[in-house]
């Protein structure tokens, strides 16, 4: 019976001193971990809206959700003087291959696409990875329509991507979270801008 | 005297580890993220620095703490420690290497259950002292770390024309994409055995029998543990 | 029910944990050499991650979040699983002596098989609730006694085949492995 006590207090013992020295790792790494994620944000950002000086989290964001997913976030595109260029606006698509996608999509103020870029995207290698690859990535620049879908057999008009050989859930899913940063834009910042 | 015959026990364990025992190539242990992670070079020599780290600190720790974990829970308490190594290199790659860290994803946690480092525990850290079991894992790790570089190394070139990200081969190479998805891995993985069983067997060495340590691992040439081996473990 | 519909789908044959995310390779190389003992391993696999992804869901979900502890949650499911597989064969071999005959030899194996702890950290990151990952968990064992089932009757199969010398063994089963990774990549069609 002693021995049980002392097999079970040892275990014990390694597990509470392993559990502190996590919580304490924790702590220290937490700053750090925060900075990295708040400046890959950034830079996404800065990526997706180049002219911009800085960016201001939107006020009176509203929930919004679409067809697979939702916005997450809605930053405003600001130049030196202060003045409103556009928006950046965070969607995450739940049908990726691989798990979420989640990307921004810079917009201007007339809502002209300036740009996309991957918050997180788990694809496969090789196939579903190259939506991170210049090539499918600079189709939606430039593009000023109210939604865009994807075929196979090569764009033709406006408001079509041309979908990543081997893997067109990916392409579907971006596509779908580009959208949903278009509708958004369409029915919630438009509106507001008019009121 | 017997500073050398120290210092030949530290050269030799890593030369063990990283030659004559390599954990996949002759071992076959710890597949899983094998395949998992090679799809490029990069990522293959992150998770095996990674697995190095963990293995080192977790054979190290082990071997130091050997006479005072009592046996029955051996097992359970090598798991917290080689988990809380794990979780410790997750806090460490999110903050200073969070490329990495993405890439890998879900294998970093899954590292704890990587049958060499519990292996390694069993058999060689519960036995020997402290410092001979650092090298020990160390050689191993370092091991493990150079089949994963080659593996995705391999992958990333015949599947991607590339190697570290640097296009390494001409232009009209038309990149081979199934070497990088999942039975890319496979097929190269079995194709680098099979290579070295050849070239062992042309040497004339015989083949090595799996030495697992740990029961669990179930590589070893499909024998399951039997009902003796079993009440063995647990007494 | 739809969600449940597409869970199911994708992780027993879609992507389906050995044959495309590399999980519980180990058993599937080392037990699959007879289909009896095959189905044994499965049947002891879905068993456990069935019941450990439903654990460790709840323990996520009442216990590390409200807390602010998801940090620890390697270290947690790490030891929920290796008691749960302790205690499973503790209760079979007292109440269901039969059952425990069966599949007693394969739960020891079952703590280090990756897609166990695999599947609870899997369900973690997707966001599942408690129903969403035992029927994950369920669907993603499904699919590895499917595959180490089939890998099994090939491999008797192929017992007397004659394979080249430097193939035998561990390379003919991952060639194998390669070729039936390949043909699970037709049901990505399915969702």
């Amino acid at each position: 019976m002693k021995a049980v006590f002392k097999d079970a207090f040892v275990l014990f013992a390694i597990t509470l001193i392993s559990g502190l020295l996590l919580g304490g790792l924790y702590h220290v790494t937490k700053e750090p971990i925060a900075r990295e994620a708040k400046l890959r944000k950034e830079r996404a950002a800065k990526a997706v809206f180049i002219e911009a000086e800085h960016f201001a989290a939107k006020d009176g964001v509203v929930e919004y959700s679409f067809d697979g997913g939702e916005v997450e976030e809605v930053l405003e595109a600001r130049d030196a003087g202060e003045n409103l260029l556009g928006y950046v606006i965070t969607t995450v698509d739940h049908h990726g291959y691989g798990g979420d996608i989640r990307l921004m999509t810079g917009l201007s103020k007339d809502g002209t696409i300036l740009g996309i870029a991957f918050l997180s995207l788990e694809e496969t290698p090789g196939l579903g990875m190259k939506a991170k690859e210049e090539g499918f990535r600079s189709q939606f620049i430039g593009k000023s329509v109210t939604s865009l879908t994807y075929t196979k057999s090569g764009a033709t008009a406006e408001n079509e991507i041309d979908a990543i050989s081997g893997a067109t859930i990916t392409t579907s899913s971006v596509t779908s979270a580009v959208n949903g940063a278009l509708s958004y834009y369409q029915e919630v910042l438009l509106k507001e801008g008019k009121e | 005297m017997k500073y050398s015959m120290f210092k030949s026990t530290y050269v030799e364990r890593l030369y063990n580890g990283i030659i004559r025992e390599n954990p996949i190539f002759v071992l076959t242990l710890g597949i899983c993220p094998t395949l998992a992670v090679t799809s490029s070079a990069t990522n293959g020599f992150g998770m095996g620095l990674t697995t190095t780290f963990v293995l080192t600190f977790s054979n190290f720790l082990i071997a130091a703490l050997r006479k005072v974990i009592p046996d029955r829970v051996r097992v359970p308490s090598f798991i917290v420690i080689v988990a809380t190594l794990v979780t410790a290199a997750q806090f460490l790659l999110q903050a200073y290497v969070p490329s990495l860290y993405e890439s890998l994803g879900i294998y970093i946690p899954l590292i704890v259950v990587n049958c060499i480092i519990l292996g390694r525990a069993e058999s060689y850290a519960s036995k020997n002292p402290a410092l001979a079991s650092l090298f020990d894992g160390l050689g191993m790790g370092l091991g493990f770390t150079l089949a994963l570089t080659i593996l995705g190394g391999l992958r990333e070139l015949i599947g991607a024309g590339t190697l570290f990200n640097y296009p390494l081969l001409p232009s009209f190479y038309q990149p081979v994409t199934i070497a990088i998805l999942a039975p890319g891995a496979f097929l190269v993985l079995a194709c680098m055995i099979a290579t070295q069983n050849y070239l062992r067997k042309k040497s004339g060495k015989p083949k090595k029998n799996c030495s697992c340590g740990v029961e669990g691992c179930g590589l070893c040439q499909g024998e399951l543990p039997t009902r003796k081996d079993e009440k063995g473990e647990k007494a | 029910m739809k969600t449940l519909l597409v869970i199911i789908i994708t992780s027993a044959l879609v992507n389906n944990v050995l044959l495309s995310q590399f999980l519980g390779l180990c058993p599937f190389l080392g037990v699959s050499k007879k289909s009896n003992t095959a189905l044994g391993m499965g049947m002891a696999v879905m068993f456990v991650i069935t019941i450990s992804s439903g654990i460790s869901s709840v323990i996520y979900t009442y216990v590390l979040l409200p807390w602010d502890l998801t940090y620890l949650n390697t270290i947690v499911f790490i030891l929920v699983i290796a008691s749960l597989v302790q205690f499973v064969e503790m209760f079979l071999k007292k109440k269901i002596p039969s059952l425990y005959r069966s599949l007693g030899v394969y739960l020891p194996l079952i703590t280090t098989n990756c897609a166990v702890l695999g599947v609870s950290l899997l369900n973690v990151q997707k966001s599942y609730g408690i129903v969403e990952s035992i029927v994950n968990g369920f669907a993603t064992s499904l699919g590895f006694l499917l595959a180490i089932m089939i890998m099994s009757g090939l491999r008797e199969r192929m017992e007397e085949n004659d394979i080249p010398e430097s193939f035998q063994g561990i390379p003919i089963v991952m060639i194998t492995a390669a070729l039936m990774s390949i043909a699970f990549y037709g049901f990505a069609g399915l969702i």
